[in-house]
C-alpha cells in the first residue's frame, strides 16, 4: 500500500515537473515569437504612434495648396513680379502629367496637369503668369493628353490597371474662378493615347485578349469610336499628325530591330524606317521629312531624311528621337512635297528644315533606352539646333550655362516656334525654353 | 521448260526493274527540276545564295549538273535575256537582283564536250519581309520600351511581307504562304497560307533562338531571320508616393534619400513571366537591414518602411522566384536614407519658382 502511495506520489511529482517544464517552454516560445513580431513590425514601420508626415495634414498638402491658392486668388506670377520669365524657366517644382501648347503669338499658353491633383493649369510664356483652370480632383495622374476640345487624364487604379477619363473644360467659370471640368470614364487599360488633330479627338490603343492591339479613333466627347488599326503585336507607339497622317512605331529596345510604319488610308502599313536597332522615330508634321534614332551597344545615333525619296543622312549628335522636336516654322520645300502638282524632287528648299534636340552629355549604359525608359538612369542634356537640310548642328544651351542638369523628355514646340516645353525625367517637373534670347 | 520460264521471268523482271528505275530516276529528276528551278527539259540545277535575296541585293548563283561535266563545258549566263558572262567552266556568278516588284530571269546554257547542249533557268522575284516580335513578359503600365523575352515567356511574332513597291496595292496576307522556322526546324502548326503571326516559345536560360520566316506568293519570295537571346527578369524598386503614385520615372539606386519618415516601395519585375507584380506565382522575399519581412498577401510587391523611430540607412533587399519556373529568379538591394528635413519637391512650394 505504501509502495503504491509512493509510486503515485512520484508520478504526480513527475507530472508536475513535466507541466512546469512545458509551461516554461511555452513561455520562452511565446517570448521569442513576440520579439520576432516586434522586430518585423519595427522593420515594417508598424506600431508607431505619430503621424509619419511633418505636419498633421501631410508634408505636401500645404505646398500644393499654397501654390494653388496664390493662383486662384489672382494673377500669380512665379515669384519675381511681372518680369518675363528667364530663357530657361522651371514652371513647376512638383511632377506634372503632361502638357500642350495652345494659341499663337501673344495668346500662346502652355496647358499642363499636375500629377498629384490632376488640376489643369496654364502658364503664359510671355508674362510668366500661372492660372489654374480646373479644380476637379484626379489623384495620382500619370498622364494627360490635350486635344483641341478635350482632355484625357490617365492614372493607375487600385487593381493596377490604367484608368482613363475624357473630359472638356467648360467656358463658364464657377465661384472660385475655375472652369467646370466634366469627364467620363473610358475603357480600362488603354495602353497608349495621343491627340488626333485631324479629327480633333484622340487615337488610342487597346490590348486584345491574345496580346495584340487595336488602334481606335475616339471623338472629342468620348462617345464615338472607330477601329482603324489592328495588329497581333501589342507594343506600339502611335503618332497622329495634323495633316491626317498616322504612324505606328514598334516600341524600341536597345540592340533589337525596330520598325516604324505609316498607316495608309487603305489600312496598309508603309514602312518608314525599319530594321534599325533601338529605333526611335519622329515624323515632321508638315512634310515627309523625318528623324530617327538608333541605340546599339551603348552608342546612340541620329539620322534624318528630308523627303520620302531622299536618303537618310547622319546627324552629328548622339541622342534619341524621343528627345527631339521639329521646329514649327514650316519650310517651303516641305509644303511643296505635300502639293500634288509639284514634284517633291524638284522643290527648292527655301527655308531649312529645323529640329531641336536635347543631347545627353554622357551615355553611361550599354542599354540606354531600356534603362532610360525604366527610370534607372538619367542624363544631363544640352540643347542643339539641327539643320536637317544641311545636316549641321549648333549648340543652343549647355547645362553649364544654366547650371541645371535636366533629363529632357516629351519636348513640344509652340505654333510660333518661339518656345519649347519639356519635362525633366528626373522628377517630372515642367520646363520652358525660349529659343530666342 | 520450267527453267526456261524462270529465266524468261527473270529477264522480264530485270528489264522491268531497270525500266522502273529509269522512270523513277527521271520522274524524280523532273520533280527535282520543278522544285530546284530546272526549266522544262533542262538539266542544269541552279542554287541561289541567299535562297531568297532581297530587292537590290547581290545574289550568288552556282550551277551543277548530274549528267555533264560543266567544268569542261562552254557556258553562257543570261540575265533578263542579256549575256552576263560566258566562258568554259564558269560555274558560278554574282548577279544584282532587281527592285521590289521586279523579276530577274537567269538562264544558263552549256555546251558539253560531247556537243550536247543543256540548260537551266530560274526567276528571282524579290520580296521584303519585316519580322516583328515582342514578348508577353511583364512590363508596367506606361513603360515605353519593348517587352523582352525571359525563360517561360512566349514570343509574339508577326511577319509583314511586301511583294510590290510602295504605293502599289500589296497582296493580302491570305494570299501569302508563310513558313516559320525555329532553330532551323519548320514549325508546322504555325506555318501555312495567311499565317503571318506565330506564337513561339522563348529561348531557354542563357540560350538564343533563331527564328526565320519565309513569305512566298507565286514566283515572289522573301525571308527574314532574327536571333533572340534570353534575358533574365530585372527587379527594380520605385517609391509609391501618396500624392504622385508610383514614380516610374525614378527607380531607386544604391542610395536614395527620401524626404519623409515613411515611404511605400513597389517592386517591378521587368520581363518576368507574370501577369502583374502581385501574380500569385511570384514568391517575394523581403528584408530590411537583414530582418526578413513577410509579404503582405494582398500586395506582395509592396513594402512600407517607417523610420520615425530610427534614422540612417535602411537597406532593403528583395529576392523573387517563380513558383513554376525554376529558371526565373531575380534579386536586388537598395539603400534608402530617410530624412524628413530634406527639401526636394515634396517639401517646397510646387509652383512659381523661376530658374534664373
Amino acid at each position: 500500500m505504501n509502495v503504491n502511495k509512493k509510486i503515485l506520489g512520484y508520478s504526480f511529482a513527475l507530472l508536475a515537473a513535466f507541466m512546469l517544464a512545458g509551461l516554461a517552454g511555452w513561455y520562452f516560445f511565446l517570448n521569442q515569437q513576440t520579439q520576432t513580431i516586434s522586430t518585423i513590425d519595427t522593420a515594417r514601420g508598424l506600431g508607431t504612434n505619430d503621424s509619419s508626415f511633418q505636419s498633421a495634414v501631410g508634408n505636401t498638402y500645404d505646398n500644393i495648396v499654397s501654390g494653388i491658392t496664390s493662383l486662384v486668388t489672382g494673377t500669380s506670377t512665379p515669384t519675381q513680379g511681372d518680369s518675363a520669365p528667364p530663357q530657361l524657366w522651371q514652371i513647376t517644382r512638383t511632377p506634372v502629367a503632361g502638357m500642350a501648347f495652345a494659341g499663337t503669338g501673344s495668346s500662346t499658353k502652355l496647358y499642363f496637369a499636375e500629377s498629384s491633383t490632376g488640376y489643369i493649369l496654364t502658364a503664359n510664356p510671355e508674362t510668366g503668369v500661372l492660372d489654374r483652370l480646373t479644380n476637379k480632383l484626379f489623384p495620382k495622374t500619370q498622364g494627360v493628353v490635350f486635344a483641341r476640345e478635350a482632355v484625357v487624364l490617365r492614372s493607375i487604379d487600385e487593381n493596377g490597371d490604367i484608368a482613363s477619363f475624357v473630359g472638356n473644360i467648360s467656358s463658364s467659370t464657377s465661384a472660385d474662378g475655375t472652369h467646370v471640368f466634366s469627364s467620363k470614364s473610358l475603357e480600362s487599360n488603354i495602353s497608349e493615347i495621343v491627340s488626333a488633330p485631324y479629327t480633333h479627338g484622340f487615337l488610342y490603343l487597346t490590348q486584345t485578349p491574345l496580346g495584340g492591339s487595336e488602334g481606335v479613333l475616339l471623338s472629342a466627347d468620348g462617345t464615338k469610336r472607330k477601329v482603324v488599326f489592328s495588329s497581333p503585336i501589342g507594343g506600339w507607339k502611335p503618332i497622329s499628325l495634323a495633316d491626317g497622317r498616322t504612324f505606328f512605331v514598334l516600341r524600341p529596345a536597345d540592340n533589337i530591330p525596330g520598325f516604324a510604319y505609316e498607316l495608309k488610308k487603305d489600312g496598309s502599313l508603309a514602312l518608314m524606317a525599319g530594321n534599325a536597332p533601338g529605333l526611335t522615330f519622329l515624323p515632321n508634321a508638315s512634310s515627309t521629312a523625318l528623324i530617327y534614332g538608333t541605340s546599339e551597344r551603348g552608342s546612340l545615333s541620329l539620322f534624318a531624311r528630308t523627303r520620302e525619296d531622299a536618303t537618310a543622312v547622319s546627324i552629328p549628335i548622339k541622342t534619341v528621337a524621343d528627345k527631339c522636336v521639329w521646329s514649327t516654322e514650316t519650310p517651303t520645300a516641305a509644303q511643296s512635297t505635300t502639293t500634288p502638282k509639284i514634284s517633291s524632287k524638284s522643290a527648292p528648299i527655301v527655308k531649312p528644315l529645323i529640329a531641336y534636340c536635347a543631347v545627353p552629355q554622357f551615355v553611361t549604359s550599354n542599354t540606354f533606352l531600356n534603362d532610360w525608359y525604366k527610370g534607372a538612369i538619367h542624363t544631363s542634356d544640352s540643347w542643339w539646333r539641327v539643320d536637317v537640310s544641311s545636316g549641321t548642328v549648333e549648340l543652343l544651351l549647355s547645362p553649364s550655362a544654366t547650371n541645371q542638369s535636366i533629363d529632357v523628355k516629351n519636348p513640344i514646340m509652340d505654333a510660333s516656334g518661339k518656345y519649347i516645353s519639356f519635362m525633366n525625367t528626373t522628377d517630372n517637373t515642367l520646363w520652358l525654353l525660349r529659343i530666342s534670347k | 521448260m520450267d527453267t526456261m520460264t524462270t529465266r524468261k521471268d527473270g529477264v522480264v523482271i530485270a528489264v522491268a526493274s531497270i525500266l522502273l528505275l529509269f522512270v523513277l530516276f527521271f520522274a524524280t529528276g523532273t520533280a527535282h527540276a520543278q522544285f530546284g528551278n530546272f526549266g522544262a527539259g533542262a538539266r542544269i540545277f541552279l542554287s541561289v545564295n541567299p535562297e531568297h535575296p532581297g530587292p537590290n541585293e547581290r545574289a550568288h548563283i552556282s550551277i551543277e549538273s548530274a549528267l555533264a561535266d560543266l567544268s569542261q563545258s562552254d557556258i553562257v549566263w543570261y540575265v533578263n535575256n542579256k549575256v552576263l558572262i560566258k566562258g568554259v567552266g564558269i560555274k558560278d556568278a554574282d548577279i544584282s537582283v532587281g527592285p521590289l516588284g521586279s523579276k530577274t530571269d537567269i538562264s544558263i546554257t552549256a555546251q558539253t564536250p560531247d556537243g550536247e547542249t543543256i540548260s537551266g533557268n530560274t526567276t528571282i522575284s524579290p520580296a521584303e519581309v519585316d519580322l516583328l516580335w515582342e514578348s508577353d513578359s511583364y512590363v508596367p503600365p506606361f513603360y515605353q520600351g519593348r517587352a523582352l523575352v525571359s525563360p517561360g515567356t512566349s514570343m509574339r511574332m508577326h511577319a509583314i511581307a511586301r511583294f510590290k513597291p510602295a504605293g502599289s496595292a500589296q497582296l493580302s496576307e491570305s494570299g501569302v504562304v508563310y513558313t516559320w522556322k525555329l532553330n532551323g526546324s519548320v514549325v508546322q502548326s504555325a506555318s501555312g497560307r495567311g499565317k503571318s503571326t506565330a506564337r513561339l516559345p522563348s529561348p531557354t536560360l542563357f540560350s538564343t533562338n533563331i527564328i526565320e520566316v519565309t513569305a512566298s506568293a507565286g514566283e515572289g519570295a522573301g525571308s527574314e531571320r532574327v536571333q533572340i537571346s534570353s534575358t533574365e527578369p530585372e527587379l527594380l524598386l520605385y517609391e509609391d508616393h501618396p500624392l504622385f503614385g508610383i514614380m516610374y520615372n525614378q527607380a531607386l539606386g544604391n542610395t536614395t534619400p527620401i524626404s519623409d519618415t515613411e515611404a511605400t516601395f513597389v517592386a517591378i519585375p521587368y520581363f518576368a513571366e507574370a501577369e502583374n507584380p502581385d501574380d500569385a506565382r511570384l514568391l517575394y522575399s523581403w528584408s530590411v537591414n537583414g530582418n526578413e519581412i513577410p509579404s503582405d498577401e494582398m500586395k506582395r510587391s509592396e513594402l512600407t518602411v517607417n523610420a520615425s523611430r530610427s534614422n540612417g540607412l535602411a537597406q532593403i533587399a528583395l529576392s523573387i522566384k517563380h513558383a513554376a519556373n525554376l529558371a526565373m529568379s531575380s534579386s536586388g538591394s537598395w539603400g534608402v536614407i530617410f530624412d524628413a528635413n530634406n527639401n526636394d519637391f515634396r517639401g517646397i512650394n510646387p509652383l512659381g519658382t523661376r530658374v534664373q
